[in-house]
């Protein structure tokens, strides 16, 4: 039975001139689980919007949504908030009380319903979802995975017919983003939700959903299952938006595998048996040490335990280091640390020899480091991206640095007013004004769609010839196997595994890339999909014996 | 039952009685009775590391208060030496030792209140009535760590941007005038989401309800009848003046054996509870 339908929906904003979203038509059947996914600033968000009268942004509407067989303003006010449930990128933004007790019974005291079935059914959705030991606690003491499951929950409390997911998994690391996505897939197997879902990491979603909407320039290109629109993709170059496994099959191979599982068996048919390594250079180099921490230890406070236990790092001039680990590890710490954002209690961090404390007056940051943070839009102060700039640099640098990083068109705008990746471009302008000769990037790839974090890799591969050094703390590992030349495995509160990115990845067996899990026991070395795409490529034309 | 198990009216009506008693029962034995009660209870509600550090806190003040009064205050008639030519008397010393103690317990008492009746409990007897004023403190409450960290987030980017910043104390300030205005405006873009959400989740759509529930027992009732008589006989001998003191010119105490026993017996209330409690708690382990 078809739950939502929309028929040549076309939006356009108050101010402007030009459609966000023209000539959209599609329908969901009860029960499914559908995708949402285009490049950003394709109209993703808009469309979701559209379908929650509340939430809907201003401008002029045409074309028929219909949602439970009656027109989206048809609905009651009450029909509307109860059945149409929807959760936003922020979990920050969203929670509107301080007690994760008092969020999850927001909806249900709106809709005046008495303290009891508040109660019972406030019960029954956290034990679903496995948060009942949060219960008293505070809102902002939660992790971000936390929240944005405390976020789900408080609106599922109110038993809603059909669930929005605005980019859900945007702003959590890829274990948190794992979670959420299962207790989705749960609620749409067991509990029979309908579910659209607007996801720009399409590795854990695309192989799950009954159907995908790909959204270009907010027109629907294209409607249908998993297995078609990967055909789609492939024939018209958008791998991009592919996962891992896909893309490394794309154009090889017709029945394009979805995930590992199928991936495995397809190089099992076709017979790929253990291929000689290639041998791997070795990418430590022989340059000085451009940013080296000795033993560090720190804690926040006198009783509480160590987060940092004897900490050893050294990059070298001109490398790109990639630093992971999971939440709690003690990245941030470190990343603070080498910052002189707080103090170790023991250890010194010194760059190119010169001891870090030596700077002094944020001498270091004029001189030698830069540091991005994790939500870039917090570097910018100003009314405009320009003022800002202007902070740190000369008018001619400015407008060199902005037409190298093409955020020319961008530089008269609010910064808050800007896309993700485009304030990440921005701040990166931000921080080379400076002049860095050691770049620090803290999840730097955090909510950005394939095609951005190749722009972002670029960028990082151009600053690495210009002999900058580059230390990237991430949970993504693609990003670190395709960009990094070393990766350092924080644990424990001190580095335990440390390699080139190649043999990093290929020694590991679960904390590794999609590409390293599908190649395993078949081919060695092969870590990134590019990578093998090669191999396969080499295995098509024989140049191997099989 | 601990004081805190019972529903919050039933505290809140203790609280009450004992606080009234407290403040308007200007008499040395209703401040030691409660200073007492009220000292009791906290120090087996919390760890005696704090207790002792409250013993030596509000002794000190109560210690200031006694021999500072004497200093103001220069009625009474039996003067043990002069200061400044003008009379130290034992009644006023007196009467700021009485201070003291009221004082002391009610402090005490309020920290005992903060104890049992948690932000749940307080806006569980006052949001009940009115939905939207439980919202806005809870939503306040909600927002200071939202803030906070916010601004920890631009203070650090702040820092680390190679803006010519000095240790002088106008950039210092001007640092600081800058985070605020970016802090406001970052504070206002989040909150334009936080009413979307709540919007979208039926905020305004009819009158809201109140999530908490309290159950009121039977032992509610007979712990509240209880106090009550209580209350209403202190008030009572009270109002007869055999729970008065008069200082000036003379003392003059007039306290009946009854009415300070029964007030003595309200205070340890809590702590009795309490004690009763964890022996009940020690027996039970025991057993186990």
């Amino acid at each position: 039975m078809e739950i939502l339908s929309c028929e040549n929906v076309a939006f356009k904003y108050n101010e402007s001139t030009d459609y966000a979203i023209s000539d959209c038509t599609f329908s969901v059947k009860k029960g499914e689980k559908i995708m949402l996914c285009g490049a950003s600033g394709s109209g993703k968000s808009t469309l979701l919007r559209l379908l929650k009268r509340e939430l809907s942004p201003r401008g002029e509407l045409s074309g028929n949504i219909t949602i439970m067989g009656k027109d989206r303003s048809e609905l009651s006010d009450r029909e509307s908030a109860e059945k149409i449930g929807f959760v936003m990128q922020s979990p920050d933004s969203q929670t509107v009380c301080d007690k994760v007790s008092a969020e999850l019974a927001f909806g249900l005291e709106s809709f005046g319903v008495k303290s009891g079935e508040i109660q019972s059914r406030v019960g029954e959705m956290a034990a679903f979802f496995g948060i009942e030991p949060l219960y008293d606690r505070d809102i902002s003491t939660l992790s971000g995975g936390q929240k944005q499951l405390v976020a789900l929950c408080s609106v599922m409390v109110t038993d809603p017919d059909i669930l929005l997911l605005d980019e859900p998994t945007a702003q959590l690391d890829p274990v948190a983003a794992r979670e959420l996505l299962g207790i989705l897939d749960r609620l749409n197997k067991e509990m029979g939700m309908t579910i659209i879902i607007a996801e720009h990491d399409p590795e854990e979603l695309f192989d799950s959903c009954d159907k995908i909407l790909y959204l270009s320039n907010g027109k629907t290109e294209f409607f249908g299952t998993p297995a078609l629109i990967a055909k789609y993709f492939v024939e018209n170059a958008l791998e991009g938006f592919l996962p891992e496994t896909a893309k490394a099959f794309a154009r090889l191979c017709d029945d394009l595998p979805l995930n590992v599982r199928q991936g495995r068996a397809k190089l099992e048919k076709l017979g790929v048996t253990d291929i000689p390594k290639q041998a791997v250079t070795d990418t430590e180099r022989a340059e000085p040490y451009a940013l080296q921490c000795k033993n560090l230890w720190q804690r926040y406070e006198k009783n509480s335990p160590d987060i940092l236990k004897g900490c050893d790092l050294g990059i070298r001039k001109g490398e790109c280091y990639g630093l992971l680990g999971s939440n709690g590890g003690g990245k941030s710490t470190l990343l603070r640390v080498i910052c002189g954002l707080c103090k170790p209690y023991m250890g010194a961090v010194s760059l190119f020899g010169k001891k870090q404390k030596a700077y002094k007056n944020g001498s270091l940051f004029r001189e030698m480091l830069a540091f991005l943070p994790q939500e870039p839009v917090t570097m910018f102060v100003k009314e405009s991206v320009r003022e800002d700039l202007l902070q740190s640099g000369d008018k001619v640098t400015v407008e060199n640095v902005s037409q190298r990083m093409g955020i020319e068109h961008l530089l008269d705008r609010h910064p808050w007013d800007l896309s993700g990746g485009e304030i990440q471009k921005c701040a990166f302008g931000k921080i080379l004004l400076a002049d860095p000769k050691i770049i620090v990037l803290d999840e730097c790839t955090k909510g950005m769609d394939s095609f951005a974090k190749k722009a972002l890799g670029d960028i990082l591969l151009g600053l690495k010839d210009e002999g900058r050094t580059i230390l990237l703390v991430t949970h993504d590992l693609e990003f670190a196997a395709q960009y990094c030349d070393r990766c350092g495995l924080l644990f424990d509160g001190k580095i335990v595994a440390e390699d080139n990115a190649v043999e990093f990845f290929s020694q590991n067996r679960f904390y590794t890339t999609a590409a390293a899990r599908l190649t395993r026991g078949f081919f060695s070395g092969a870590v990134t999909s590019t990578a093998v795409r090669e191999r396969l490529a080499m295995v098509k034309r024989g140049q191997y014996e099989q | 039952m601990r004081l805190s198990a019972f529903h919050p009216l039933t505290a809140l009506v203790y609280f009450a009685a004992v606080l009234a008693v407290t403040m308007f029962c200007f008499s040395p034995a209703v401040g030691i009775c409660s200073a007492v009660g009220a000292f009791l209870f906290c120090a087996v509600t919390q760890s005696c590391r704090q207790t002792a550090s409250d013993l030596a806190f509000y002794s000190f003040l109560t210690a200031v208060l006694t021999v500072t009064n004497p200093l103001f205050s220069h009625k009474g008639v039996t003067p043990l030496f002069f200061v400044n030519g003008k009379a130290y008397t034992k009644e006023a010393l007196f009467y700021g030792l009485t201070a003291g103690l009221s004082l002391t317990a009610v402090i005490m008492w309020c920290k005992a209140l903060g104890k049992v009746l948690t932000r749940e409990k307080l806006l569980y007897i006052f949001g009940r009535k009115t939905p939207k004023a439980a919202l806005v403190i809870t939503m306040t409450m909600g927002f200071i760590p939202k803030l906070k960290r916010l601004h920890r987030q631009l203070l650090d980017a702040l820092n680390c941007s190679g803006a010519n910043i000095s240790d002088s104390r106008f950039d210092r300030l001007k640092k600081d005038c800058t985070v605020f205005t970016a802090l406001c405006a970052g504070t206002l873009e989040r909150g334009a989401d936080t009413a979307a959400s709540m919007k979208a989740r039926g905020y305004g759509i009819q009158k809201r309800s109140f999530a908490h529930s309290f159950k009121f027992r039977a032992w509610d009732g007979i712990f509240v009848a209880t106090f009550s008589v209580i209350f209403a006989l202190v008030l009572i001998f009270s109002a007869k003046g055999e729970l008065s003191a008069a200082f000036y010119p003379v003392i003059k105490l007039e306290n009946s054996v009854f009415p300070v026993g029964m007030f003595a017996l309200l205070c340890a209330f809590p702590f009795i509870l309490e004690v009763k409690e964890s022996i009940k708690w020690k027996y039970c382990l025991a057993k186990m």
